[in-house]
This record gives C-alpha cells, structure tokens and sequence, in this order.
C-alpha cells in the first residue's frame, strides 16, 4: 500500500535524522569517492541496435505537475511503451545556461540520439552546447520556427483550441466576461487568452471582456486560486488557464462558473464544471521527430509543428457539459472546427 | 480601471472573504510564531513545516477522506518538524537562523519526493474535497458580515479560535508569563523555578504544530498538493511576527492586513486591463511585500527594539 | 568564537576573546563524519526510490568527476555559489543574516544587463563596467539592509527576503518592457555582445569567475587570518555588547558586512551574465541564491571551506544529474541529500565543539 510505504518512510527518514545523524554512521553506505568514470550502469547507452530511438526529456517541472510537464512526460511515457523510444527523463532542469548545458553533456555522453527540452526557456542555453554535439538531435519548445543547426522547435499552437473553446464559452457566458490566467504574461500564454477572447465574442455575439489575471508564478495554486475568484467577483463565468489551470480549476468549482481545461482532459477533476479542455497532443511532435532521427534526417533541424488539423490539438468537450452551451454558440463550433481543420480560417495568432 | 469593483459597495465584501481565506494559514502561523519567539527561540522554519503540515494532510485525508484527520496529520507533520528543530536548538543549541534555514531546505525536499513518490503520476489528479462551509446560526445570516464571517469551513473556526486561545496563554496564564520570562531573562526565569529548557520546548512545539495546521488549512482549501504550495507563506508568517511587535493580536491583524493587500492587488490586476495596463502587473504582485517591507521598517524605526524578547535567538545552558 | 554556534548570554561577558581556533584535523573529522551519515541518511531515501544507493552514488561522482568536460561543469557550477558563498560566509560571522542573496543576484545581473543595454559603446570598458555595476547595485540593497539592521535593528531575515519577492518581480516585468529584445519572442533581453563576455581559462570552458572566486577566497582569507576588519566581525559576532565597549564601530561593521555580502551577490549575477548566460531571463539564476546559503554553511562560513563546499555542492549538482538519469531517482532527492548533510554537519560540529571544552 504505497501510503503506508509513505509514511514509514517519513517517520524514518525523520526518526533518523534526529537520532543517528550526528553519530557514525558508515557502516551502511559510503559515499562512493572510488567511483570510477567508466562504471557507468546506464539501460540507455545498451541500445546499439536501429529501432527504439534513445530519447531524452528535460523538463522544468516536477513529472507529476497535473499540466506542462505531465503531458510531455505522458506522451513520451506512450511513446516509450510502444517501443519507439527508450526514455530517460530529467526533471526539475533549472533554465540557465550552466544547468542546461550540464543535463545535456551527460545525456549525450549516454548516448542520447533525441534530447527533448521541454520550456522555451532552454533555447538560448541549448544554443550555446549543441555546436558541440553536430550529430544529436535536440528541440526545445519555443514555438515560433526558431530552428539552428541541429536545434529544432516545436510549436504549441494553444491558440487554436482555446479559440474554439472560447466560442463554447461564448455559448455560456451569461456576463460577456471571460477569464484568463498564467503565471507570466509570455507569449504563448497571451496568445491563447487573446484567441479565447476572440472565440468567445464571436459564441457570444457581442464584444466580450477578458478579464487577465498574471499570478506571478507558476506553482502558487492558492494565489490562482484566489485571483480567479477575484475575476469572478467582477463578472468573469467562464475561465481559461495557461499554466496553472489547477488553482483555475478549484476556484471555478468553487465559485460555481464554467471553466476550460488546460493540455490534457481535465474534466474529471470538475465534472460540473469543466466545460472542455485544450488538449496537447504532443506526442504527434514527438512522434515526427523520432522517425526523422531514425531515419537519419535530423539533425539538420526543423521547425516540428502539429497544428489543430494535423492533430496537434484538439477540443476535449465534457459531454455532461455540453448541453448547457447555446445551441447557437454549438453550431458555429461545429462551423469553426470545420473550417480550421480545412484551412478555410486561420486563427489570429496575438503574442503580445 | 474600476475601483468601484475592487472597493465599491458589492465588492466590498468579497474583497474581506477574499482577505480572510488568503490570510488564515499566516495569521496561524505567525501567532504560534509569536508565542514561540517569546520564549527566545526563532522557529524560522515555517515556511518548510508548513509544507510539510500541508503534504501530510493532504495524503492523510486523500486516504481517509477525512478533513479532521487531515487537519490532525497536518499537526502532526508540524510536530515532528518542531520536535526536530527543538532538539536542535534546544538541545544541542546550534544557532536558531541556520536550523530555521536547513529545515526549509529539508522539508521541501522532502516533500517534493514524498508527493512523487506516492502518488506517482496520474492521469486522474489526485484531489480532496475539505470541509464543506459551516454556517453558524443566527450570525450567519447577519446583512453582509454574516457572509463573511460566519460562512467559512470548519477549520477556519478551530483556526481563530485557537490563536485566541494563544493570545490567552501568552497574555493570562502562568505558561505565558513563564514564556515572557524565559524569553527575557532565562537565568532569572530558572532562579524562580520555571524550565527554560521545557517552556522553549513547548513554544517550539506550539508554533511548529500551528504551522503545521496552517498547511493542513491551506490544502482543505484548496483541494490539491504541488511542490512548493505553499509558496512563500512561511517566510511572511515571520515577517508578521517582527511587524506585530511580538503580540498575538497584532500577529492577527497584521496576518489579516497581509491577505487583504493580497485580495486588493489581485482585484485591481483584474480591473485594469492586464498586459496593457498603464501600471504594470508586476507592480501589484510586489504590492504585498513591498508593504510588508515597510510595515518592518517603520515598525523597527518607531520602536527600535523595545519589544523583541531581550533573549531571542540567544540559546541558554542551564546553570544547574 | 567563529563557529556557527552563538554563544550562551551569560557566557558573553567572559568571552570577550575569541575562543581559540578549533585544530583543523579536528574540524575536518567532524566534517566527514556528517558526510557520512548525511550519505548513510541519503541511502535510505535512495533505497526508497528503488534505487541501489551505491550505484546511485558511484554515478553520482562519477558524473561529476569522471571526465574533464565534467570536471569543468563542476567549476563553472562552483563559481558563482564560492562567490555568493564567500560573502553570505562573512555576512553570516557578524550574525547578518543575509538571505536575500537570490534577489541581489537578480538585480546585479539586471543592473549589468542594463549598462550594456544603455552604453554598448563602451568598448573594453563594457565588461568591467558592467561588473562594477553589478556588484554595486546590489552592495545598495545590502546597504539600505544593513543600516536598517544597526540602526534600527531591522530583523535582516525578513527585509532581505521581502527585497527577493520585490527583486524578482522588478525582474519579470524588466525583461517584458524596458530590458526585452526587441528583434525577440520571449520576456528575455537581447544577447550581450562578445565584447562583454568573460574570457575563457586557457583551452576551457571553464570562465575567468573561477578566478574571481580564488581572489576573493584568498582576499578573505587574508581578511579573517590579518585584517582588522575580519577580527571586528568576529568580534561583533561573538557578541556585539562586548564588541561596543572594546570600542568596535559595530554598526559600521554590520552595514559592511550586509554590503560586502550582498555586493559580492550581485558582482556573481553579473558574472553569470556575462560568463554563461549571456542574456537577462527570469530564469538567469536556476536558485543559485539559496544554494549559496547551504555553501556557506556547509564551509562553516571559512573561505576555505565554502572554497570546498562550493565545489562538493556543484559536484552534487552535476552528478545528481547523472544519478537521476541512470537510477532514475527523482530531482528532489538530490536536495534532500543537500539538506540532510547541512543539518548533520551542524549536528558533528556541535558534538567536537563539546568534546572540544
């Protein structure tokens, strides 16, 4: 039972610190002073055969943060369990140039074919080390076609789905308020607000308010949680996230007001109150690379891009919501989705 | 920019409960703190063990599905944390700022692989539901405070009243007195018979465990765990203490002055227009610390140090 | 007495003299011995995570040591944390309790970011200009910290971490508006130019912040073992009552050594502009301000130890990374680890003080 397992494992943990700690201690484990440098036990670096790719993910948050990294690790888990790939995964990468350059030498020296940097924040860092690796594949999430050399980007086209999904909003809105949040104004995230907004005016028929709220980071749940009530309190119904959709989604459930999930199907965390998600289906990216590595055309790097109607994002509708959208508002989605996944409208794409 | 929907006469209100929810796991904190840093001892540790209160409540009333035994793990938590920070600064009287600092670093480490660890990742988060509002008869449906006062969760009420209850120790009761005193002159208080040694444990083990509970207050509120959730709210709990002047009741108004400069910036964010507003966003997110800051600094200027615990942070060696 | 330890008040009056130093055979006992349990605790946490823990340590240093690329890692890491280190070291002697190096940091790489932004024409000036800059920008903070704190005695805990939450929001918004690219995407400035940029040491990767590091590990050395200054602020430290009737300036003491600290954190931020990052983001810093606080109390806050913790720390750094990836062990580990031998250490210290008397 993993919570017993927890506990036990903190009671000791605690227990030992405050007993044994400033006594002997080292008949257990030494710390390993002879380590040498070829005794190295990696799973990765066996793989000399053609098949599985070895992929590595570099991720800035913990695997397990219910959004950004989890549906990156998610993704590349799938991936792995096909046998497409063999995965290590780094998490809790620190951004600057030091911790990224460090990450990325021993995934190289491991034999690393793919490294997949997960935050735009590692672009610029990956720029400086990759002159150094000519034959390893790397990409980093910058989404704007910034590719360099063996440096590839891949886009994550939120603005798309949070347009349609701003039209179901629009279908909901009783105020003409909509909410947003981020933990930072960065482009990608404005951009998803901003096409929400524009989604919803035209569900809505009728300008519509987008009510921004910038938290100032991106772990503070309780802050979210508390700047979306403060929305609410000034009419916004129906909220988006980009990038700390839980907080969001505990304070609509809260203050009982619609709100859109944010990269995976987050429905079951509010089945009353999640009226779609933007769903990322990343894998595509991934999927894109890895057959161009193994089939030895990256490096050099493109730009990876998976749009709406390549399946790069889609609209989870929570069904137990759908029928509290205007039947109106419904019918210009089906209208909308339609003509984006045929090219026939393109969504305004607002960075800043 | 609307300031009738930050402090007009409908928003008033909410600005107050918005106040109260972002305050209360302070205010906890830093009035055990008080209590504490009166016996001499700085806990300065909260920030971690209120992670720690936090995670263990959380995973205790994932479980169980109980707020109470939630609330009771998270005291729990505190008490461990506090037993170690007592036996480190009481005990061995390693000085009290470092334990403070390694114990932040400790519990959020050890959170962060605790919370991994169990509950792995899911595709299906894991969540609790906490205390449904209660509403006290009668008060509840007095015209606008009613609201905001008298419909809370449960534990808000155990949380006000327990720091009442800190402020009553301290001020009227022999513990309290011994606490003053130990925390003025330890050799005087051992002269007449009082333990500084077990006053400092139970003031370090009082603040530890109410720091604990507030995460336990934090998570109930907000249904869910993260790394660092509780982001910073240890550090302002001591930074309360300082501008209270070491007083319970100034620790509560000054925790609650805290959370409402905190709803009031997010409010104002929300009416004045985002990214493109003419004051930028950043300037309100600071807006709490920056007067945080220059409570401090006013507070240390006007009173110098006419009301710190003349023995705070000094460890004692019993002289017998 | 130097140590970490602050001295009981009633022994104040009679220890008006520094206790005498600890032998450094001694000292560096108890140093291993906490090591030890610290890993021996680490064990434990790795054998919880499934890893085998002497594996998981092998490739732990392996990974930092185990090749010359990684060798250089180790002192790029190092040097930043042995320059925070050495001042929060000094800070922390004198009882100033500087944890605001993180927001000083922030604001001497702004600050650096800004000159270059202002005065690209500076030439060979542009570097050292931007350092001096740096390292007085955030020498400001540490003096308007430190003269609240020895004239009004300002708790320094709070009013350095409440400048880090304001620093850092100061930051968020400069790299948005005034300091952002304009040519970029992202809330980043623009790339500094090379003129700007620290040399490399001879056919390294490592930067010249190394040597930075050496000459101010040196400088303190020189400053505790010789200088007045050095006594004062042990003095000070040990007790500032009898500092003030030995006639020690005490409160020019502690503005100094809260300007020394938070000067020598901004002079890093702009050392790892300059050095490694070569851009102003929010994420210049990877927590490096805190990180420094376990350096400096790791080296018992003397310039040769946190000379060495800043390097045992960085060589955690980098070799967690290796960790993780072949035993799969998560990040949070290595800061547990980090955690447990700080408190350890404290612990063995305590114990050979006493056996010491």
């Amino acid at each position: 039972m993993k919570q017993q397992r927890w506990w036990m494992a903190v009671l000791a943990v605690l227990a030992l610190a405050g007993a044994a700690c400033g006594d002997t201690d080292d008949g257990t484990a030494t710390p390993a002073d002879s380590g040498d440098a070829s005794s190295t036990t990696t799973a990765g670096g066996a793989s000399g055969g053609d098949d599985p790719v070895s992929m590595a993910l570099l991720l800035n948050v913990p695997q397990n943060d219910l959004g950004w990294g989890q549906a990156a690790y998610e993704a590349a888990t799938e991936l792995e369990s096909e046998g497409e790939i063999t995965l290590q995964v780094l998490s809790d990468v620190p951004e600057d140039a030091t911790s990224t350059a460090r990450a990325v030498e021993g995934l190289v020296d491991d034999g690393v074919e793919l490294v997949f940097a997960h935050s735009f924040n590692y672009g610029e860092p990956l720029k400086e080390v990759i002159g150094d690796f000519p034959d390893t594949a790397f990409a980093y999430g910058g989404g704007f076609g910034d590719v360099v050399d063996n440096l590839a980007d891949y886009d994550q086209p939120f603005h798309e789905p949070a347009f349609l999904a701003g039209i179901l909003a629009g279908g909901v809105t009783e105020t003409g308020v909509v909410g947003g949040t981020a933990g930072f104004n960065i482009p990608v995230c404005h951009a998803q607000l901003e096409a929400f907004r524009a989604g919803a005016e035209i569900g809505y028929g009728a300008p519509v308010r987008l009510i921004e709220q910038y938290v100032g980071s991106w772990v503070d749940a309780a802050r979210t949680k508390e700047a979306v009530l403060a929305g609410v309190d000034q009419g916004a119904d129906v909220w988006i996230s980009c990038g700390v959709a839980d907080g969001t989604i505990e304070a609509a459930q809260e203050a009982d007001v619609a709100v859109v999930g944010y990269v995976m199907d987050q429905s079951p965390l509010a089945p009353e109150h999640v009226l779609a998600s933007v769903v990322w289906n990343i894998d595509e990216v991934m999927r894109q690379m890895v057959e161009d590595v193994r089939a030895g055309e990256f490096p050099p790097a493109r730009y990876y891009s998976a749009t709406y109607a390549e399946g790069g994002t889609s609209v989870a509708i929570n069904p137990d919501f759908a029928g509290e959208v205007s039947p109106e508002a419904l019918e210009l989605y089906e209208q909308y989705e339609a003509d984006i996944r045929s090219g026939d409208f393109e969504v305004p794409f607002v960075p800043e | 920019m609307s300031w009738e929907a930050v402090i007009g006469p409908a928003a008033i209100l909410p600005l107050l409960a918005a106040g109260i929810r972002l305050a209360m796991p302070i205010v906890l904190a830093a009035v055990g703190e008080c209590f504490c840093q009166r016996t001499g001892v700085i806990n300065l540790g909260l920030e971690g063990i209120m992670l720690a209160g936090a995670l263990s409540a959380f995973g205790a009333e994932y479980s169980t599905g109980s707020p109470l035994i939630g609330a009771l793990a998270g005291v729990g938590a505190g008490l461990v944390f506090g037993a170690i920070v007592a036996a480190l600064v009481v005990e061995a009287r390693i000085d009290q700022i470092i334990v403070g600092i390694s114990i932040v670093l400790l519990a959020s480490g050890i959170t962060s692989f605790a919370y991994l660890d169990v509950f792995g990742v899911t595709s299906s988060p894991p969540r609790v539901q906490g205390w449904p509002l209660w509403e006290v008869p009668v008060l509840s449906d007095l015209p606008g405070v009613g609201v905001v006062l008298f419909r809370q969760p449960p534990l808000v009420y155990a949380a006000v009243g327990m720091t009442l209850v800190v402020w009553w120790l301290l001020a009227r009761t022999r513990l309290g007195l011994s606490a003053r005193a130990v925390g003025e002159r330890p050799d005087a208080a051992e002269a007449v018979g009082v333990s500084p040694r077990r006053v400092r444990w139970i003031g370090v083990l009082l603040s530890s465990g109410m720091t604990g509970f507030a995460g336990a207050v934090l998570i109930s509120s907000l249904g869910l765990f993260q790394d660092g959730v509780t982001a910073g709210r240890g550090w302002v709990a001591v930074a309360i203490v300082v501008l209270a002047r070491w007083n319970p009741l100034g620790a509560i108004a000054g925790g609650f002055a805290f959370g409402l400069v905190d709803a009031f910036q997010l409010r104002v964010q929300a009416t004045s227009g985002g990214v493109d507003a003419a004051v930028p966003y950043e300037l309100f997110q600071a807006l709490p610390y920056i007067m945080t800051l220059a409570v401090v600094v006013l507070a240390a200027m006007r009173f110098r140090r006419d009301a710190q615990p003349a023995a705070l942070g000094t460890p004692y060696v019993a002289q017998h | 007495m130097t140590s970490l330890v602050g001295e009981p008040t009633q022994r104040e009056a009679t220890a008006a003299a520094p206790a005498p130093r600890r032998s450094f055979v001694g000292g560096a006992a108890s140093t291993v011995v906490a090591v030890v349990g610290g890993f021996a605790l680490g064990a434990i946490l790795l054998a919880i995570a499934g890893a085998p823990p002497l594996a998981a340590y092998v490739d732990l240093f392996a990974g930092a040591f185990g090749s010359r690329r990684a060798v250089e890692r180790v002192l790029v890491e190092a040097s930043p944390l042995l320059v925070i280190g050495l001042g929060l070291g000094a800070a922390y002697r004198a009882k100033v309790w500087n944890i605001g190096a993180q927001g000083q940091f922030d604001l001497g790489a702004m600050a650096a970011t800004s000159l270059i932004a202002v005065a690209p024409g500076l030439g060979a000036l542009l570097l050292p200009g931007a350092l001096v800059v740096a390292t007085a920008t955030g020498a400001a903070v540490g003096w308007i910290i430190g003269v609240l704190k020895a004239r009004y005695d300002a708790n320094v805990v709070i009013t350095s971490l409440m400048f880090n939450y304001i620093i850092f929001s100061a930051l968020a918004w400069s790299v948005r508006r005034p300091l952002k690219d304009p040519d970029g995407f992202f809330p980043a400035s623009a790339s500094i130019p090379d003129a700007a940029r620290l040399p490399l040491l001879f056919d390294t990767r490592v930067n010249v912040a190394l040597l930075v590091g050496l000459a101010a590990t040196a400088a303190l050395v020189w400053l505790f073992r010789r200088g007045i200054l050095g006594f004062w602020i042990d003095m000070v430290g040990a007790s500032p009552t009898v500092a003030e009737a030995a006639g020690i300036p005490v409160r020019r003491v502690l503005v100094t050594a809260s300007v020394l600290s938070a000067g020598m954190a901004g002079l890093a931020g702009g050392l790892v502009l300059l050095g490694t990052e070569f851009r102003l983001s929010m994420t210049i810093s990877s927590g490096v301000g805190f990180t420094a606080i376990v350096v400096a109390l790791l080296g018992r806050l003397r310039p040769f130890g946190i000379l060495a913790a800043a390097i045992f720390i960085a060589a955690l750094e980098v070799g967690g990374d290796d960790m993780q990836r072949t035993q799969g062990v998560p990040a949070a580990a290595v800061r547990v680890i980090q955690a447990l031998l700080v408190v350890c250490l404290l612990l063995a210290n305590r114990v050979s003080e006493r056996t010491a008397t």
